[in-house]
């Protein structure tokens, strides 16, 4: 069984851990250098000599392959899914094989307990492998990431940790499972990349901000935190502000302004344009004079927020919710492969 | 008579569709038996019950007196080749040999090598650029080099042109004398079944029509031709069908003893004749609430 599941199942297996074992090849032989271009510039930044932006523009001149490399972090779980979960049974059904191979003489339970197995087991390994290899050449840009955009954002999340590996089980499971209901290859692919994308946005803006209870920080406004006033139209309606505030690396859930009362507000006073950063320094005065009165009026700036530190426990929540999800659709898999 | 199969009231029905319907059959042992039938009769699906691709939706069926695919070792003793004849168009024919011999405790490689020379194929060719009749061969020698107790083929020469039918017709019964595995093969053509089988079942609306030895069978049907006579009946004969023109009745009758009224003229009967007589028999008799369920 294990020689059936290898004989049919090489080729897209090499062709997978070909694709990541050669960008791996690569991400290895040019990690060193980057390593060291980051060390340099920060000796250099420790003694106080060095350009402002100097991170910055080391952050953004690698943006492109930075972006490329966690995209194909994310990618993996719906290529194992689609390309390996989905024609794992249904191929047998398009072809009519299931009637050689469930003849012979291994029950059905075993035929799929030995191919979700093995492939799944690849599967995982895959994902692991891209992962570990990313975030290892990644350290020096994961360092002097823009704010915002740390390890806890919503699309670096995914592209960091173990919870990769789980969610490339449950895709992977996901596949199989659509394969054995639907019985064709194309269009089991089709809904298992459909659900993988679609868990994909679910579980970061509807599941992953209620994995623990968000940090709250209230606080008055000032030039310091003050990042930007909303504002609908040219002399419109003042929005809200966007204030600069919670602790370094964290994800921003909510960014809003309060009144007196506690109470968000939809609208501001139209003098709240005032308090925007002014372009000349006369403006400043105009500036600080707004934002004393915003302050007397009683309005704070309030964000909600998961710290930095929640990342590793959020990878294990996340890590065993798709570990469940992929267990309930192998038992789903071994329920159904019964003959009917 | 011991039975390989044996299934009492066994019925499929898929939705609303039944494919098979209140079907008591006793398939004999050590028999090479055709099982012939209209299109509809049930025959893939009582076939595909007694392997245990599917499962009944009413009555039983026990095969070599076990549930069909309960556990490997019922597996082990059952070979079937389907009706598609499935093979893996990407692997070569030496590793369907190897996929079998991991696959299947009984297999015996020696068998299926002489199965795969006698059949003139190439071990190293890709079973997906096989002809159809290859591709047949290589799903028999899959089947027998198991060393299964009951052989079962589902229209295995359905697609297959009259040469390669009869090569694999003839690789069936090398392989089924070779191993003493009990054989049931279904066919609409019989006189493939002819050449083959000794014993025969037809299969009418999920009903045993007849089944039987099929030299017995043949000995015990005549044609009789005579002067035109209404009603039809023959004391110590049973009447499968009478077929009348305006002056002549030709009768095709079950008899144990032969017929000696010499009003009759009577003649001997092919097995085709016989099958089609009892289809038609059957479609005729029917009445039109039984058609219509």
């Amino acid at each position: 069984m294990i020689w059936l599941t290898w004989r049919q199942f090489r080729f897209s297996a090499l062709t997978v851990f070909g694709v990541l074992g050669a960008v791996a090849l690569a991400l290895a032989h040019t990690g060193p250098r980057l390593s060291r271009e980051y060390a340099d510039l920060r000796a250099a930044c420790g003694g106080a000599s060095c350009h402002p932006e100097a991170f910055e523009d080391f952050f953004f001149s690698h943006l492109g392959v930075y972006l490329g490399l966690n995209a194909l972090v994310i990618a993996v779980p719906a290529v194992v899914g689609v390309f390996w979960g989905a024609p794992l049974i249904s191929r047998e059904f398009e072809t009519g094989t299931q009637d050689l191979v469930w003849q012979q003489s291994v029950p059905r339970r075993r035929w799929l307990a030995v191919k979700l197995g093995l492939v799944g087991l690849a599967a995982i390994a895959a994902a692991g492998l891209a992962v570990a290899a990313v975030s290892w050449w990644s350290r020096p840009f994961d360092a002097t990431t823009i704010d915002g955009a740390g390890r806890m954002s919503p699309v670096l999340f995914d592209a960091r940790g173990y919870a990769v590996l789980g969610r490339a089980a449950f895709a992977f499971a996901l596949g199989a499972a659509a394969g054995l209901l639907i019985r064709r290859t194309v269009p089991a692919m089709a809904v298992t990349f459909a659900v993988v994308v679609a868990v994909q946005i679910v579980m970061p803006t509807m599941v992953r901000p209620h994995l623990a209870t968000p940090a709250r920080l209230e606080t008055v406004i000032t030039a310091n935190n003050l990042n930007g006033v909303e504002a609908s139209g040219p002399g419109g309606t003042v929005r809200g502000l966007q204030a600069g505030i919670g602790p370094p690396g964290a994800w921003i859930l909510t960014n809003e302004t309060v009144d007196s009362a506690g109470r968000t507000v939809d609208t501001l006073p139209a003098w709240v344009s005032d308090c925007t950063t002014p372009e000349a320094p006369s403006g400043e005065i105009t500036q600080q004079q707004c934002l004393q009165r915003l302050a007397a009026a009683g309005y704070r700036q309030v964000v909600t927020y998961h710290p930095a530190d929640r990342f590793w426990p959020f990878q294990a929540y996340e890590t065993a919710i798709f570990g469940m999800l992929s267990l309930l659709l192998a038992g789903f898999c071994f329920l159904r492969i019964r003959p009917s | 008579m011991t039975a390989v199969v044996r299934a009492q009231g066994l019925g499929k029905r898929y939705g609303r569709r039944r494919a098979l319907s209140e079907c008591t059959v006793d398939i004999p042992a050590g028999r090479v038996v055709g099982l012939v039938g209209p299109n509809g009769a049930g025959k893939t699906t009582l076939l595909r019950l007694a392997v245990g691709q599917l499962t009944p939706t009413t009555g039983s069926i026990e095969v070599l007196g076990g549930r069909p695919a309960a556990d490997a070792a019922q597996l082990s003793r059952v070979g079937y080749v389907a009706q598609s004849t499935p093979v893996y168009s990407g692997l070569t024919v030496e590793e369907h040999l190897m996929l079998g011999d991991r696959l299947n405790p009984r297999w015996d490689m020696r068998i299926a090598r002489d199965r795969i020379e006698s059949a003139g194929l190439d071990s190293r060719q890709r079973a997906g650029r096989l002809s159809g009749g290859q591709r047949a061969q290589l799903a028999l020698a899959l089947a027998v080099a198991k060393r299964p107790d009951l052989l079962i083929l589902d229209e295995p020469v359905s697609a297959l042109d009259p040469l390669a039918r009869r090569e694999f017709l003839s690789g069936l019964m090398e392989s089924a004398a070779d191993t003493g595995a009990s054989v049931v093969v279904s066919s609409h053509v019989v006189g493939d079944l002819e050449r083959i089988c000794d014993y025969l079942m037809i299969l009418v609306a999920s009903r045993v029509r007849l089944a039987g030895d099929i030299d017995e069978l043949l000995a015990s049907h005549h044609q009789l031709i005579g002067p035109r006579r209404d009603p039809t009946t023959l004391p110590g004969a049973e009447v499968i069908t009478a077929r009348h023109t305006e002056r002549q009745t030709t009768l095709l009758v079950r008899a144990q003893r032969p017929v000696d009224d010499p009003a009759w003229t009577v003649a001997e009967i092919g097995l085709e004749d016989l099958v089609l007589a009892y289809m038609k028999a059957d479609a005729a008799s029917l009445s039109p609430m039984e058609v219509l369920r």
